[in-house]
C-alpha cells in the first residue's frame, strides 16, 4: 500500500505542477492543433477530387488525424528528456540511493503529465472541431465491442509507447552524443507509426516494413481499430501482436536498464 | 569553428544529415501517395506540387541552418542570464542573437532540393524565363524574411513566458505547412493564411513565379509590405519585451 501511494503521490504532484503552467499546455496544444487545421484543409480539397482513397473517405480521414493529434504525445515511443538529463547530469544518483524504482517513478511522472494533457487536448480539440466546423466529419463508434477493443488497444499502445520511450532514453548510458539517433528515431517513428499518413495507404513493401516495427501498434493500429477499419481476425491478430510487443518491450527494458546501470556505475566509479 | 563543432561526433552528424534528407523524401512520398489516387489538388498537378515542396525545402533548409538554431536558444539565453553579456557587446543585439550559430546539417538537403526542383520543372515543360526567375528570387527572399520575422516575434514572447517550452515548436509548426498548395485554402482560411498570417505565401509565391502562374502585382507588393512590417514590428516588440529581462544572477 505504502509502495503504491509513493508513486501515486508522484502522479498527483506532477498533475499539480503541470496545471501551474497552464499557458504552456495551451500553447503546446496550439502546436498540435494548428497543423491539424492545415491537414484537414488539405484532405478536404483532395476528397473534393476523389471520393475514396484506399479504405478512407473524408470523414474517416479527418477522424484519423484528430485521434493522431490527441494520442501521439501520450503513446509517443521516442526518447524522454527527463531520463536523458538524469543520466547525463548525474541526477540519477538521487534515485539510486533511495528506495524507489526509477522506471516506476518515470511511469508515474509520465502519467501525471499525460492525464491533464489528454483532458485539455480533448477539450481544445472539441472546441476547435466545433469552431472550424470540422465536427461534422468526426466519427464516433457505437458498437460496444468496438469501444472495448479501442480502449484495450489504446492502453496497450500507451504501455508499449512508454517502455520503448524508456529504452531509447536509456541508450544515453552508452551514447556520447545521441542527437543523431534521436533525430533518426523521430523520422522512423513518424514514418512507421502512421502519424503523417495512414499506413494502409503505403506501397506494399513499405507497409510490410512498418508492420515489422513496433511503432505501427502505438498509433496507426489503435486509431484504425477506432475507425472500424481493422475488424475480425485482423483485429484479434493485431491485439495479440500489441500484447507481444508490450511483453517484449518489458523484457528489453529490464535488460537495458540493468546493463545501463552497470555502465553508469562503472563511469561513476 | 562551426564545422569542427558540428563534426566532433561524426556518426551522429551523418545520421542527422540522412534524417534531414529522408524527411524531404518523405514529403515527396506523402504527395506521391495522394497523387496515386487523384490527378490534382485544387488544380495543382504532381509536378506543380513537387516544385512547391522543393522550394519549401530550400526555405526550410536555409531557415534551419542560419536562423532556427539561434531562435531556438532564445529561452536558454534568458534562463541563464546570457543577455547580461550580450547587451554590452558593440554589435546590434538582434543581429547578434539571430546569427551566432550555424547548423550545417540542413544545408545538405539543398542539393537534392535543387535537383528535384529542376526535375519537376523540366517534367512539367514550359520552363521559366528570366523575368519569372527574378520574381522567384524576390518572392523567395520575402518568404524567408516573413518566416524569420514571425519566428523572431514568437520567440520574443520568451521574455514574458520564460518557461514556455512550446514557443519554439509553435513557430516551427506554424510555418512547416507552407509547402501545401494555396488552393487548399478557401473563404476565411484563404484570407487568414494569405493576409493576416501569410503562411500560404512563403513558398507558394516563389513556386507560382517559377510555374508561370499569373501572380497579381498586388499580392507581391502586399507580401513585400508584410515582410517589412513584420520585420520592423518584431524588432520593436523585441526591444520593448527585453525591458522585462531580469538577469539570472540577480
Amino acid at each position: 500500500m505504502k509502495r503504491t501511494s509513493k508513486y501515486l503521490q508522484v502522479v498527483i504532484n506532477t498533475i499539480a505542477e503541470s496545471t501551474e503552467f497552464r499557458f504552456n499546455h495551451i500553447l503546446s496544444f496550439l502546436v498540435v492543433s494548428l497543423p491539424l487545421i492545415f491537414t484537414v484543409l488539405l484532405w478536404k480539397k483532395i476528397f473534393g477530387e476523389t471520393e475514396r482513397i484506399g479504405m478512407f473517405d473524408l470523414r474517416n480521414m479527418v477522424t484519423y488525424y484528430f485521434l493522431v493529434v490527441l494520442l501521439q504525445d501520450v503513446t509517443y515511443p521516442g526518447p524522454f528528456w527527463e531520463i536523458i538529463d538524469h543520466i547525463r547530469d548525474g541526477g540519477l544518483n538521487m534515485f539510486l540511493s533511495k528506495p524507489i524504482s526509477y522506471p516506476a517513478y518515470i511511469f508515474s511522472l509520465k502519467l501525471g503529465i499525460n492525464i491533464p494533457y489528454l483532458l485539455l487536448s480533448a477539450a481544445i480539440l472539441a472546441l476547435l472541431g466545433v469552431m472550424a466546423g470540422f465536427d461534422k466529419y468526426l466519427i464516433f463508434p457505437s458498437d460496444p465491442i468496438n469501444i472495448a477493443c479501442c480502449f484495450l488497444s489504446f492502453f496497450l499502445a500507451a504501455c508499449s509507447g512508454f517502455m520503448f520511450s524508456f529504452i531509447f532514453s536509456a541508450l544515453t548510458f552508452w551514447l556520447e552524443e545521441g542527437r543523431g539517433v534521436e533525430v533518426f528515431l523521430e523520422f522512423l517513428i513518424s514514418l512507421s507509426s502512421g502519424a503523417i499518413l495512414p499506413i494502409s495507404l503505403y506501397p506494399k513493401a513499405l507497409k510490410a516494413f512498418c508492420s515489422i516495427l513496433p511503432f505501427r501498434y502505438v498509433l496507426n493500429f489503435p486509431v484504425e481499430v477506432y475507425l472500424g477499419i481493422v475488424k475480425g481476425r485482423e483485429l484479434i491478430m493485431g491485439l495479440a501482436i500489441q500484447i507481444l510487443w508490450v511483453l517484449l518491450a518489458f523484457l528489453i527494458l529490464r535488460f537495458v536498464w540493468k546493463s545501463g546501470l552497470k555502465e553508469y556505475e562503472a563511469v561513476g566509479a | 569553428m562551426q564545422v569542427k563543432r558540428e563534426t566532433v561526433f561524426r556518426s551522429s552528424f551523418l545520421l542527422e544529415i540522412v534524417s534531414y534528407i529522408f524527411w524531404f523524401v518523405f514529403n515527396i512520398f506523402f504527395f506521391g501517395v495522394i497523387f496515386s489516387h487523384t490527378r490534382s489538388i485544387g488544380g495543382w498537378g504532381p509536378y506543380e506540387v513537387l516544385t512547391l515542396v522543393s522550394i519549401n525545402q530550400l526555405i526550410v533548409a536555409l531557415y534551419d541552418s542560419f536562423l532556427g538554431p539561434n531562435l531556438r536558444r532564445f529561452q536558454t539565453y534568458i534562463e541563464r542570464g546570457d543577455f547580461d553579456t550580450f547587451v554590452i557587446k558593440p554589435i546590434d543585439l538582434q543581429f547578434f542573437i539571430s546569427t551566432r550559430f550555424v547548423d550545417l546539417k540542413p544545408l545538405f538537403s539543398i542539393p537534392p532540393g535543387i535537383l528535384t526542383l529542376i526535375f519537376a520543372l523540366s517534367m512539367r515543360g514550359s520552363p521559366p524565363g528570366v523575368l519569372e526567375i527574378l520574381i522567384f528570387f524576390l518572392c523567395f527572399l520575402i518568404g524567408l524574411v516573413i518566416r524569420y520575422g514571425l519566428g523572431f516575434l514568437v520567440m520574443s514572447l520568451s521574455f514574458y513566458f520564460v518557461r514556455v517550452s512550446a514557443l519554439h515548436s509553435l513557430q516551427r509548426e506554424l510555418l512547416s505547412f507552407a509547402g501545401y498548395p494555396l488552393s487548399i485554402y478557401e473563404k476565411f482560411a484563404k484570407v487568414f493564411f494569405t493576409f493576416i498570417l501569410p503562411v500560404a505565401l512563403i513558398a507558394n509565391l516563389p513556386a507560382q513565379a517559377l510555374l508561370k502562374y499569373r501572380i497579381s502585382s498586388g499580392i507581391v507588393l502586399y507580401s513585400c509590405f508584410f515582410a517589412a512590417v513584420i520585420l520592423i514590428f518584431s524588432r520593436k516588440f523585441f526591444n520593448y519585451a527585453i525591458r522585462r529581462y531580469e538577469s539570472a544572477s540577480s
